[in-house]
């Protein structure tokens, strides 16, 4: 194919391509609506202001900023017609840095912690992750995105570490000043417990959460939260122990799921004594007994992974 | 998938931080079912609402096809009350107490069907989108399939992949940086910069909507250095004006609001002085990095996430719960609309 010639430089080249009329442009388009708003309404959106700043906090026809202490909810509430979606704060990155060092520096477990600070168990574990990311990241010579999350701070609700925490203050249960991050006894609903189910059963008779719990086959609530120490410490408290008393036994407690924790680590590195368990690369093999023909590839028997109408994406990353 | 993403003829809740999906925010009606039409055409009607933000760049047998009628929730539990009773108590009486629900007070209600798309959350590239990495679901889909996420340190392209349970997702830095910091501006808006500022405010430019083609921003260096220039020095005026201002409000008595509002304004321009901040030709975004307009009514990250920023990782705590008065699913809509829309994918219709 010869070579295309070059365009020609004619006055036609030169011309705007905009099919925008002039009308559509006007302050009386919709466009121009949209700007006008921006501009001057909306302007207050515009940058962070040091709070969050949503479209609810604002009152749609006038907007002028509500009044925060007569509805306190539509200050944590993005979306202006889901009035139960909000917008729930962040921990800062103090907070962060003082569960890092609690669990890594002065080796508490993470549910001690997360008892301590109030922050749910996944979450503390989670930040302690993070933070191990960012020290590598650090040690690699990779440079932290500070002023990232210094700007996300000026807009989003933001929890600060509790006044206690810092204070080294020991005692169990919760945030002192400013309220608990997270209620850390959030019990979730198992799917067993969805059944209606119809118990007739004697007026005499005390039917307990632990009776309800047979009937669905799960354990009582005070089992299935996830600090079930709690319980067993505010049940002391009401019956009166005394302190030194309930302390002795917080640690006893403590060292049984210790020692019980070590014992399944003694198990594990049985097994893998015992070459059950190979560790290669990135694989982790568990040797079983098995009976030939019964188990693994069969010759002659597709696989379907090349096939149309399965679903090829991977459902787990290890 | 459709071209353009946000009309003002209609305004319409979409996925998307663009100052387009805003203003049509602060004016979209509320979502109302019409009473007149059918029971199908009300679900059929909900339905589609609903898809204008949840998925909108899906198929509906893609979100069919993890649609689930199952909601998770939650109940807090208090110690006390665990303590003091063993449950006995509820089921006293008739099996519901002795005083029946009244012993408890007023009741907030579980809003399960807010809970609707709570498998969409799920999602990799919504998820990366909640986790304030992508100014857009779309835009979280590109970098996913561009391959800059990773999921547990492996590379991730598929942006369908389902998050478990303690899945760690990172973006690079730069593309996290790109989507939330100010564009790059254009040659033509830098050589006047300063002058035309303002007025390039208001002129057509849609900036919002040209997400994720920072390719085509690429120029000849030399040009770039002015661009950078120009940027340094129209900062610096702004600075100045903001410091001026700044000590004439602090000899004024203020509220505590407009304190807020100045040491918020005094972070945003010490962003420049933070030693990772730095000016570089080479970043897809304006450098020093500052965030992009019209941000802030859009910040918000749900529960089931745990973000770090610093490094742009993130964890996947949990599912999304629903708790008494408290859903955690983002969605715009009432709970009105998403149950006729739960009702639709139920598929008896």
């Amino acid at each position: 194919m010869p070579p295309r010639p070059p365009p020609m430089a004619t006055s036609i080249a030169k011309r705007t391509f905009s099919t925008t009329t002039t009308l559509q442009k006007g302050p009386d388009s919709a466009r121009g609506a949209m700007f006008a708003w921006l501009s001057g309404p909306g302007a207050v959106f515009k940058q962070p202001t040091g709070e969050p700043q949503y479209i609810t906090s604002y009152d749609r026809s006038t907007w002028e900023r509500k009044d925060k202490a007569r509805n306190p909810d539509a200050f944590v509430q993005p979306y202006p017609f889901n009035r139960f979606f909000k917008s729930q704060p962040v921990l800062s990155d103090a907070f962060r840095d003082e569960i890092y060092n609690r669990v890594k520096r002065q080796g508490h477990s993470v549910r001690q912690v997360s008892a301590a600070l109030s922050v749910s168990i996944e979450r503390v574990a989670a930040v302690v992750r993070l933070k191990q990311v960012e020290k590598e990241h650090l040690a690699k010579g990779g440079k932290l995105s500070t002023f990232l999350t210094t700007a996300l701070n000026q807009m989003l609700p933001v929890v600060d570490l509790p006044a206690s925490a810092t204070g080294r203050g020991g005692g169990g249960g919760g945030a002192g000043g400013g309220g608990a991050f997270e209620n850390i006894q959030e019990l979730p609903i198992h799917s067993l417990a969805g059944r209606q189910v119809f118990v007739p059963t004697s007026e005499s008779r005390e039917f307990t959460r632990a009776d309800a719990g047979k009937e669905f086959g799960l354990p009582p609530a005070d089992v299935m939260v996830p600090h079930p120490d709690l319980v067993t410490l505010a049940k002391e408290r009401f019956e009166s122990v005394p302190l030194h008393e309930r302390i002795a036994r917080q640690e006893e407690r403590d060292r049984l799921e210790k020692s019980w924790r070590e014992a399944e680590k003694v198990r594990a590195d049985e097994r893998k004594r015992q070459k059950k368990v190979l560790e290669v690369g990135r694989w982790k093999w568990c040797l079983k007994e098995a009976e030939t023909g019964k188990v693994g590839f069969r010759y002659g028997f597709p696989l379907p992974d090349r096939k149309k109408g399965h679903v090829k994406i991977p459902t787990h990353v290890s | 998938m459709r071209r353009k993403l946000n009309a003002l003829r209609k305004p319409q809740f979409r996925q998307s931080w663009s100052k387009y999906a805003l203003y049509n925010m602060s004016r979209a009606p509320q979502p109302r079912i019409p009473a007149q039409k059918t029971f199908f055409q009300q679900k059929w009607v909900a339905k589609a609402e609903v898809r204008h933000y949840h998925g909108e760049h899906l198929t509906n047998r893609q979100w069919q096809n993890i649609f689930r009628h199952t909601m998770k929730a939650s109940v807090p539990m208090q110690n006390s009350q665990l303590a003091l009773n063993n449950g006995g108590e509820m089921a006293m009486g008739r099996g519901s107490g002795l005083q029946g629900d009244e012993g408890y007070g007023r009741v907030r209600t579980v809003p399960y069907m807010s809970q609707l798309f709570w498998p969409m959350e799920r999602r990799l590239d919504m998820a990366v989108h909640r986790a304030m990495f992508a100014s857009s679901a779309r835009q979280a889909r590109q970098f996913v399939v561009h391959g800059f996420v990773k999921v547990n340190g492996k590379k991730m392209v598929h942006p369908g992949y389902m998050l478990n349970p303690g899945d760690m997702f990172s973006v690079d830095q730069d593309q996290a940086l790109f989507a939330t910091g100010q564009p790059k501006r254009s040659i033509k808006n830098a050589e006047g910069a300063t002058e035309t500022d303002a007025a390039a405010e208001g002129e057509v430019k849609a900036q919002g909507e040209g997400e994720g083609d920072k390719g085509k921003a690429e120029a000849k260096e030399g040009k770039e250095e002015a661009v950078e220039e120009a940027e340094a020095k129209s900062e610096g005026e702004e600075a100045e004006a903001s410091s001026s201002e700044s000590k004439q409000a602090s000899t004024e008595g203020e509220t505590e609001e407009e304190i807020k509002r100045r040491e918020a304004k005094e972070k945003l321009k010490a962003l420049k002085e933070d030693p990772n901040n730095l000016l570089d030709v080479t970043k897809p975004y304006a450098t020093p990095w500052r965030p992009r307009d019209f941000m802030a009514p859009f910040a918000f990250i749900p529960r089931y996430l745990e973000v770090n920023h610093n490094t742009c990782h993130a964890v996947y705590l949990r599912h999304p719960v629903a708790k008494p008065g408290l859903a955690e699913a983002p969605s715009p809509y009432p709970e009105e609309i998403l149950q006729m829309a739960f009702n639709w994918y139920l598929r008896r219709r």
